[in-house]
């Protein structure tokens, strides 16, 4: 559970005032130790100020000690900060109390601001009695809260993706990002998104970035701005997410499936060859679990047929091959920036790279209806766009990402090091390249039982993808389904486990010991 | 000795001028009943049994907080001076602590 800290708690911790000092000491350590968050409210800044200067002064007039009004200020606002350094800051937000009606127009906010919060997650920690008494389900005194810890220990929910630790570390800069945007008020093609594309052009080494609508319209745009159409063939794996195949068959064009490596899962490049037949007008490997396949090979394979290679990279943002970057891989690179993806957003988003400049323009025209300038449409074309709001959210978790990618390759590589020792088969890595791990996948025999034990200890884990695409109703019918044997075997055996950059590593262990006692 | 005080906003002033000794001096007050806004008799705070990881935990804010409060302050002259908005605020919040002490 999480606490919003009233400002007599953060009085009395940070004045030491006694008798009620240790039990709000106690109380906050308490929470974070059980995995809560201490929250901060912004609109009581200024009462967390004078308050305590003016508790600081009556005690010096108590101890008769002789500070400046200068030096009691300074000792204040450095007490101050020191105790908000680890502390989460919640917003003010207007609207949230009827302000100047209210009886206490701070303590109204601060209750109203709790609303925020899913039910239960939350408590007001305070000692101020009518409080106390007015709102028993929304407030607790230390005492209440340090009794109710030690008799019932929360213990964090362990997510499959930690997505709300990371929110908590960018809440500044999103809620700046946004507001931002909420003020220029230019929601489509504002300029968060030039600069979007600007710094995610840079991050790839890519010439140019598109943002568009998700990774799906991405990888729909890509195939549109190569006239790929009725009749064509598209080179890919049937071990993938829908949306891979899905945009081919959309445009009319097939998609031809080719089998798997058994240790990467990703394409396997000495069979695309023999699949090439005068119809093929793409290649499209993707780069699995966040690692990219054998794009030299897959490259030179295009190159010797002049067919152009698209990197399904919704899945590898962040990633390198022998050096370079995912999405800067081959022709076209495509990324998805869903919510739980290496680099998401909060809602759907995605983005194209291509050195090309006539990809690049076909692109920025498809985008937005095929229009070459407003209202004049010089190809057919979709409504694609990534909105500003998810772009200035990108930009505010970019910040953070370079960290994020490290913190995925070292407990990428700490999960294989558990896995090799207790002898459990695991998706490889290729050592001239990194996987941004947005999968970390096993291989067991007996799945469903073993996600069984795993539901039982509490522990989330996913299958990524129980069927391969030649075998799903809407797809069979483009290739048999035995023709690709180790998509088939992986689809039945694959399970992964849950990563992000802020995993723990006690999570980590006890998804180890988890399948130890398999 | 025995002197008559009043009771306003938190502090005991004398009714008639009494000079102390200086520092702090434990007194007995005795208070009317009907003064008191609830039966609430001197309660001593509770200790709690804590696991040692989470006094550990208490322990370092602690030490942060009093590596401030014990630290040597600057010299007055050297701290920028209280702006009149600050000043202002500092009435402000006095004030208001007077206003909730009206109810
Ligand atoms: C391999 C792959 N391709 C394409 C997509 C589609 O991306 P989006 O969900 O942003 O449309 C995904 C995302 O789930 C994916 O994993």
């Amino acid at each position: 559970m999480d606490l919003l800290i009233d400002v007599n708690i953060a009085l009395d911790i940070c004045a030491k005032r006694q008798p009620f000092y240790t039990s709000a000491r106690d109380a906050l350590a308490l929470c974070q130790q059980q995995g809560g968050k201490l929250w901060l409210y912004t609109g009581s800044v200024q009462t967390l100020e004078y308050n305590l200067y003016s508790t600081l002064r009556r005690d010096q007039e108590a101890n008769e000690t002789q500070l400046s009004k200068r030096q009691l200020h300074a000792k204040c606002l450095a007490l101050l900060a020191t105790f908000a350094a680890d502390k989460q800051w919640l917003a003010a937000l207007a609207g949230e109390g009827n302000v100047f009606a209210a009886d206490d127009p701070e303590d109204e906010q601060l209750i109203r601001a709790l609303d925020r919060f899913a039910p239960g997650t939350i408590k007001l920690l305070t000692r101020d009695e009518p409080l106390l008494e007015a709102h028993p389900n929304k407030t607790l005194s230390p005492e209440a809260f340090i009794e109710q810890s030690l008799q019932n220990p929360s213990t964090p929910k362990f997510e499959f993706i930690d997505l709300k630790t990371q929110q908590n570390a960018i809440r500044p800069q999103l809620e700046q990002n946004i507001h931002r945007v909420l003020h220029h008020g230019t929601y489509i093609m504002g300029k968060e998104v030039d600069l979007l594309e600007a710094k995610l052009a840079a991050y790839t080494g890519a010439k140019h970035c598109i943002t568009v609508a998700s990774g799906t319209e991405a990888l729909l745009i890509s195939l549109m701005a190569l006239g790929i159409g009725a009749g064509d063939e598209v080179i890919t794996t049937p071990f993938t997410f829908v949306a891979t195949a899905e945009v081919i068959v959309l445009l009319g064009a097939k998609p031809v499936f080719v089998d798997i490596e058994p240790d990467t899962c990703n394409i396997d490049a000495r069979l695309i060859e023999a699949k090439i037949t005068e119809r093929t007008k793409a290649i499209m490997p993707v780069s699995l679990y966040g690692q990219p396949a054998d794009m030299d090979e897959i490259n030179a394979i295009a190159a010797k047929y002049n067919l152009p290679v698209i990197e399904d990279a919704a899945q590898s943002f962040g990633a390198t091959y022998k050096g370079k970057k995912s999405c800067h891989l081959s022709t076209i690179g495509c990324t998805s920036f869903f919510p739980s993806k290496p680099l998401g957003c909060y809602g759907d988003g995605g983005a194209i790279f291509t050195d090309d400049d006539a990809i690049y323009h076909a692109c920025r025209e498809i985008r937005i209806h095929g229009q070459s300038r407003r209202y004049y449409h010089t190809r057919v074309g979709v409504g694609g766009r990534m909105d500003t709001l998810q772009c200035a959210i990108v930009l505010a978790k970019l910040e953070r990402f370079d960290w994020e990618v490290e913190q995925r390759i070292a407990l990428g590589q700490r999960y294989n090091q558990l896995m090799d020792e207790a002898g459990i088969q695991r998706v490889q890595q290729r050592d001239d390249r990194t996987s941004v791990f947005a999968q970390y996948t096993v291989l067991v025999e007996q799945r469903s039982e073993v996600e069984a034990r795993f539901k039982e200890a509490g522990i989330p884990t996913a299958v990524h993808y129980p069927v391969p695409l030649n075998e799903q109703p809407a797809y069979q019918h483009l290739c048999c389904a035995d023709c690709t044997p180790i998509a088939k075997d992986r689809a039945r055996r694959v399970m992964s486990l849950p990563m992000g950059a802020d995993l723990t590593q006690a999570q980590q262990f006890s998804v180890y010991q988890t399948l130890q006692k398999l | 000795m025995q002197v008559e005080a009043i009771y306003h906003q938190g502090r005991l002033e004398f009714i008639l001028p009494v000079k102390l000794r200086s520092g702090r001096i434990p007194l007995v007050v005795q208070v009317p009943d009907e003064a008191v806004i609830k039966d609430t008799p001197y309660q001593p705070q509770p200790t709690y049994q804590l696991p040692p990881e989470v006094l550990a935990l208490a322990l370092v804010m602690e030490e942060k907080l009093d590596q401030i409060r014990n630290a040597p302050l600057p010299n007055d002259a050297d701290l920028p001076s209280l702006t009149a908005k600050q000043l202002e605020r500092i009435e402000a919040f006095s004030l208001r602590d007077e206003i909730r002490s009206w109810n």
